[in-house]
């Protein structure tokens, strides 16, 4: 008995009886008839199909609304899936992975606020209030001015220490703001009994009356800048130094100035730095 | 050579350069007001010895005699 040669329906043979004709399309007809379902297995509006073998296919009803069509887990068939939406609902939410490490919304702060961890995610908090130390830099003292610029502006106050200053020659130890070589700075001093100050002058001298001895290390000083932003800074400075005459003295100093600093200048009046470190925090 | 240090705290950059010609001119003057103050200074120094030894005392007893 012949058959097609994809499908396997059976045919007629050309020595059947006519009489038997109607029986063979019969078997034909519903051969063909099971062939062609299997090549179209969807039954209602919307259904996909598929290949489930390289021969045999399958249906997949419609998903619901929005949904996208994806591969599944197994990366075996496809699948209708709803899509990730995004959770952002206002303005300045962020996005962050819940412990799922699916994404979740996290609003904005208040007015102030800082982005911290917690250990396991991201919140807003409130700063602690102000009086801590924030070290901003580090910077070895050498040349004739080391500049720090680029001053934060986050904090209030400026501290500024100076520590194993050494200079190539006597000299003082002075202050400038924002490169400003103006007459605009008013300063006093005072060293172990001697006093000096002088209006209109383009530093803040730190050692007061009191030149520092060349090559010596023992040169500290303490340096306080307050308000550094406001437009009214004002600095006052410790300092114990080996003087011109080899002689440990205390020396302190005061300055005013009236516009805001966004940078310093560490000189020593034209002299050399030979060694010694500045290192600057921020106070809130 | 004078050498000048520029760090950018912001940034970390540390710039050593030679000063430029407005940095030397600057520094010139500096260096010039730095020497007359000493200068005034020394000056102010054996002016006060000067009086010490016309008074016939010592800078202690000045001070005692002043306090």
């Amino acid at each position: 008995m012949a058959t097609t040669p994809n499908y396997g329906w059976v045919m007629p043979d050309p020595t059947d009886f006519v009489t038997d004709l109607p029986a063979d399309f019969e078997i034909f007809g519903d051969a063909a008839d099971a062939s062609v379902k299997a090549l179209n297995p969807g039954t209602t509006a919307g259904d996909v199909d598929y290949y489930t073998s390289s021969t045999a296919k399958a249906r997949l009803g419609i998903g619901t609304a929005g949904q996208v069509l994806a591969v599944n887990t197994g990366a075996t068939a496809p699948e209708w899936v709803t899509p990730a939406t995004s959770p952002i609902t206002t303005e300045g939410d962020l996005i962050v992975g819940d412990a799922s490490g699916d994404p979740v919304r996290v609003a904005v702060g208040t007015a102030g606020q800082i982005l911290a961890s917690d250990g396991d995610t991201v919140e807003w908090v409130t700063p602690a209030a102000g009086g801590a130390f924030t070290l901003i830099s580090t910077t070895s003292l050498s040349g004739t001015q080391v500049s720090l610029t680029s001053l934060p502006t986050t904090f209030r106050h400026l501290f500024l220490s100076l520590t194993d200053v050494n200079i190539n020659s006597n000299a003082t130890i002075q202050l400038r703001f924002n490169s400003d070589t103006g007459n605009n700075y008013g300063h006093s001093g005072i060293s172990t009994g001697s006093v000096s100050g002088s209006n209109d002058q383009p530093e803040i001298n730190l050692t007061g009356p009191t030149f520092v001895g060349s090559g010596s290390s023992a040169n500290n000083f303490s340096i306080y800048i307050n308000d550094y932003r406001t437009g009214r800074v004002n600095v006052s400075s410790s300092g114990t130094i080996r003087n011109n005459s080899n002689q440990r003295a205390a020396v302190l100093a005061g300055g005013a100035y009236i516009s805001s600093v966004s940078s310093l200048q560490i000189r020593c009046n034209g002299q050399t730095f030979n060694g010694g470190t500045a290192t600057l925090f921020g106070v809130q | 050579m004078s050498i000048i240090v520029i760090h950018n705290v912001e940034t970390g950059e540390i710039i050593e350069r030679e000063m430029n010609a407005q940095e030397l001119a600057q520094l010139e003057i500096d260096k010039a007001r730095a020497e007359a103050e000493a200068t005034e200074a020394t000056a102010k120094e054996a002016a006060r010895q000067a009086l010490l030894d016309k008074l016939g005392i010592t800078a202690d007893e000045a001070k005692l005699l002043l306090g």
